[in-house]
């Protein structure tokens, strides 16, 4: 092959470029590829048992049952909740944050690190300290309420919900609060950096002309700026619902491996990648890890639809 | 801007720093409460006797030690191997020339979509079958494979003019030298990029290491964390938990101060987990 | 070194179908010469020039150097050396390490140098190792580009005509059998163009080195080089000493490409012999030209105009001095524009008519495909 190179085309080096792709394309098809595909057939096998890999048929109950399991259905409400509540919210303080900070130049540096720190912090760490922030009895929260002679409000709490459908609900809202809390903290920072860089990218041409045109300054954020940002806007969207798709680690620190406050037997707070995990943890049940699988092809498939908005609306394509 | 826009400005994004902050605060704070102080109802608004020996006694807690070193083990083994992968393979489609290029790269695009999550069920099953459970590389391997890093890196290797590529093929280079000798020094910024993106992955792993790892002698630094104050059923110490939060916060907060630059260059670039 | 064409050709397969990028081209670059590739952009100079280099192989025909067929040649094996119009200098490296680069970097040159290292010390009772050889080296290709004062520093610190003379000084240190310059100028402001181009033509004289230039610059090509090829769509058009092929070009292309102002190109007919313009007896055709209608082609410094009756009718509509000389626009009688250079001994102004008569060999006179006919 060498020799041939040498005589023939001086510049091809087909050979050598598919050495430089090896080693990412073993660990691609080994560790991305063969599961993604794996994950989809488990879905469809029946009475599968994880640890023999029998079953009895291909089939696509699962996904029937999947949408009759209460558990499955509060994950997706939960999972819906966090992209279609927690993340328009936190976009919206975002970018007030990331204007305000573009029109003040002197402290923006420092605010903006100052803003990012909930991003490098341990995700375990940071649901830890909110759910001590919530505590009913050592709380922080319940701290600062006791100042207005507010009573201690039992953030997180199960008990006697089970049977009680009211108390059920009040409790379920307090740990909806709980969780928008902490996607907000922790969410605006990487929307403000992804704003501010979206904001510097507006060219100054734009302004100096409204300016001298004496347009007002609401009118400009209106006709100039958050059009020109929208790009960014839908780009941050969609990023952050597909991270809210994922969201796990944070649950399982906030509310435990049970997804829910002590006393709850319901796994009231669990998501779709709970789901996941939680019905991986139990493959010795048969049929368990299809239903998981069941659920990953619905995730991936609700990921894959929302990066199809994303192309189908911007011009930011890949380019090759 | 008016005066008075200006100075409601001002108050907001100091409120917003504020929320921002509180957290942080109230974990080191408690940290260095007392256990009979945490206790209290209500709580108190800072420590009134500062109780530094909860760090010494959150670290016997759990092998928090063992915990730093084998994150810090699997991370630079992961740091080490992706970056390899990744430039190797950002070198031949920013550079090389082959059949298929444009379809391989389109299958490495979009790899990117693929949660993670869906793939754990049967990466689990492989590691599982190949043996691997508590092992080093199963905590590894997985990770070293990230296409973003490879389209982060590709993309700025593709801003090196095509004139020097032509100009060291002339000179007798082999592509081996020309990405030793003059890709990877015009680089080198995006790939200390991309290892600290991974850094701080690993740094935050949880699901993962959770399946293949029963032994607490594996165990990343947030199982631990997780682990050590969750398995007793009985009342947490708050003062240990949040010593240890602390503990695990503060190394990567470090890291962040030092090289921010390059973290958000590539969190700005997009397509980076973060 | 002489580099010969024999009946090269290169084809490129897109998208869109196959694109002939040079078509059967035989040229001979003559050993020592400084020789111009000229022709539009996309002409297929550049192509050319990167076959000579191997970095394009060839779809048919052969290149040699001297006796040495190099069409299988890979680059490095070819001895030569390249400078581009963006420089491509290393910005990572200083202009020490960015010149020394080619013989710290390649096997092959390595090899070379070393053997030329031991003939060295052999020769001064020397005992260099090869990173004084190499300094030794550099520091001689600094200082024919006379930039040895900037070695320390980095790429980005230079301004582009200093860059470009490390470019030549990195492609010519390692002692290449031929030089390719491609587009060298183009990036570097006027004035800095023309001083770099003298440069240029000092360092090949100096060196004697057989180089390639391309540009699309017909006046540089015209001012410093021993030869032209000017080519045009991977078709050669002419090869010849820049001024023959001004004078004399082969065809309307060439003589519309080269000269500025472009020259003067009017319709006309041939007609039992004589010129006719607009109907009207111009001058009359050396023999052998048919009847037929014809191109006239007059460079605006070969027309002569009098007062007095006698050649082409034509009125001057504006007269506008650029600097040194003063260009002049005439309508002809019947239709055209024409532009001529002011005669100082019979100057002209707007509105006034004079008569246009052309200098001896100062008519060509093409057919309707631009080929030429005849030229007196």
């Amino acid at each position: 092959m060498v020799k041939k190179k040498k005589a023939g085309r001086p510049l091809s080096y087909t050979c050598t470029a598919y050495i430089y792709l090896l080693p990412a394309f073993i660990l691609m098809a080994a560790f991305v590829i063969y599961p993604a595909v794996n994950t989809i057939i488990t879905s469809f096998k029946y009475d599968y048992k994880f640890l023999t890999g029998d079953f009895l048929r291909f089939s696509a109950e699962h996904y029937k049952e999947i949408f009759h399991d209460p558990v499955f259905l509060r994950a997706c409400k939960n999972t819906l909740f966090m992209g279609f509540v927690c993340v328009p919210c936190s976009m919206l303080l975002s970018l007030g944050v990331a204007l305000l900070l573009n029109a003040s130049r002197r402290f923006q540096e420092l605010l903006a690190t100052l803003y990012y720190l909930p991003q490098v912090t341990n995700v375990i760490a940071a649901g830890f300290v909110f759910a001590l922030i919530f505590n009913n009895n050592y709380g922080l929260l319940n701290m600062v309420l006791g100042w207005f002679g507010i009573e201690p409000v039992a953030w997180i709490t199960g008990k006697g919900i089970a049977g009680d459908p009211a108390l059920y609900t009040q409790s379920y809202l307090r740990c909806l609060f709980i969780l928008f809390c902490y996607s907000m903290w922790n969410g605006l920072s990487l929307k403000v950096i992804l704003f501010l860089g979206g904001l510097k990218g507006i060219n100054q041409q734009y302004y100096q002309a409204a300016r001298l045109d004496g347009t007002s300054r609401w009118r400009v954020l209106r006709k100039i700026t958050l059009p020109l940002l929208s790009p960014t806007i839908l780009y941050v969207y969609i990023t952050s619902s597909i991270t809210a798709f994922k969201a796990y680690t944070a649950v399982v620190a906030l509310f435990g491996n049970d997804f829910g406050p002590a006393g709850d037997n319901s796994k009231m707070m669990i998501t779709l990648v709970g789901y996941i995990i939680d019905k991986l943890g139990s493959y010795i049940d048969t049929g368990a890890v299809s239903l998981a699988s069941a659920a990953a092809v619905i995730l991936l498939a609700a990921i894959m639809l929302l990066t199809g908005l994303q192309m189908k609306f911007t011009e930011r394509r890949v380019h090759y | 801007m008016n005066k008075s826009g200006k100075v409601w400005g001002r108050i907001f994004l100091l409120a917003v720093l504020f929320m921002v902050l509180v957290p942080f605060y109230w974990m080191v704070a408690t940290s260095l409460k007392s256990g009979a102080e945490v206790a209290m109802i209500p709580s108190t608004l800072y420590p009134h006797s500062i109780r530094l020996d909860n760090y010494l006694k959150a670290l016997q807690m759990a092998p928090f030690l063992r915990y730093f070193l084998n994150t810090v083990i699997v991370a630079a083994a992961v740091v080490l191997f992706s970056t390899v992968v990744s430039i190797l393979s950002a070198f031949a489609y920013a550079r090389l020339d082959f059949p298929g290029k444009d379809v391989l790269f389109f299958i490495t695009l979009a790899t990117m979509m693929i949660p993670q999550e869906m793939l754990i069920i049967t990466n689990f099953k492989t590691i599982a079958d190949w043996g691997w459970m508590n092992t080093y590389q199963a905590l590894i391997l997985p990770y070293c494979i990230n296409a973003s890093h490879i389209y982060l890196m590709r993309q700025n290797m593709k801003q090196i003019p095509n004139e020097l590529y032509i100009a060291a093929r002339i000179d007798g280079l082999t592509n081996f030298r020309f990405l030793i000798k003059v890709v990877i020094p015009q680089v080198k910024s995006s790939i200390f990029t991309s290892m600290l993106l991974s850094l701080i992955w690993i740094w935050n792993t949880f699901a993962w290491p959770n399946l293949v790892t029963t032994n607490d002698a594996l165990r990343l630094i947030s199982n631990g964390l997780k682990n050590a104050f969750t398995q007793s059923s009985g009342e947490i110490a708050y003062e240990l938990q949040m010593a240890a939060a602390t503990m695990v916060t503060i190394p990567l907060i470090l890291a962040f101060v030092l090289f921010r630059k390059y973290i958000l260059s590539g969190v700005t670039k997009g397509g980076i987990k973060g | 070194m002489q580099v010969r064409f024999e009946n090269v050709s290169k084809r490129f397969d897109s998208k869109h179908g196959t694109v002939t990028a040079v078509n059967n081209l035989n040229v001979v670059i003559p050993s020592g010469k400084l020789v111009g590739f000229l022709g539009p952009s996309g002409c297929g100079k550049t192509t050319s020039l990167y076959m000579i280099a191997g970095i394009h192989n060839l779809t048919e025909g052969n290149i040699w150097f001297g006796e040495e067929c190099v069409t299988a040649l890979p680059p490095e094996k070819r001895g030569v050396g390249m400078v581009f119009q963006n420089y491509a200098l290393y910005p990572h490296l200083s202009v020490y390490d960015n010149i020394a680069f080619p013989l710290v970097n390649s096997k092959d040159i390595k090899k070379q140098f070393t053997a030329e290292m031991e003939d060295y010390n052999r020769a001064n009772g020397a005992k260099l190792n090869y990173k004084k050889f190499v300094a030794l080296q550099v520091r001689e290709a600094a200082e024919l580009v006379e930039i040895q004062d900037y070695l320390d520093r980095k790429p980005s610190e230079l301004s582009g005509g200093q860059q470009q003379r490390v470019a030549i000084a990195r492609a010519l240190v390692k002692k290449p059998r031929i030089l390719l310059l491609d587009e060298p100028l183009s990036n570097l402001d006027a004035r800095l163009r023309l001083q770099t181009r003298e440069e240029l033509r000092k360092i090949q004289r100096k060196t004697g080195i057989t180089t390639v230039f391309v540009t699309h610059d017909q006046e540089e090509a015209l001012s410093i080089c021993d030869e032209i090829v000017v080519i045009k769509d991977g078709v050669l058009q002419q090869v010849g000493e820049p001024q023959s092929v001004f004078d004399a070009p082969a065809n309307q292309f060439v003589a519309q490409f080269l000269g500025s102002p472009p020259i003067n190109i009017f319709d006309g007919e041939v007609k039992g012999g004589s010129l006719l313009v607009n109907g009207k007896v111009w001058q009359s055709v050396p023999g052998g030209v048919e009847d037929q209608p014809v191109r006239v082609g007059v460079r605006s410094e070969c027309f002569r105009f009098s007062r007095q009756a006698g050649g082409m009718k034509a009125e001057i509509l504006s007269v506008s001095r650029l600097g040194g000389a003063t260009a002049v626009t005439a309508r002809l009688d019947g239709g055209g524009e024409v532009k001529l250079v002011q005669d100082y001994g019979n100057p002209a102004g707007v509105g006034d008519t004079v008569f246009l008569s052309a200098v001896p060999n100062g008519t060509i006179l093409f057919d309707e495909a631009g080929g030429k006919l005849a030229q007196w």
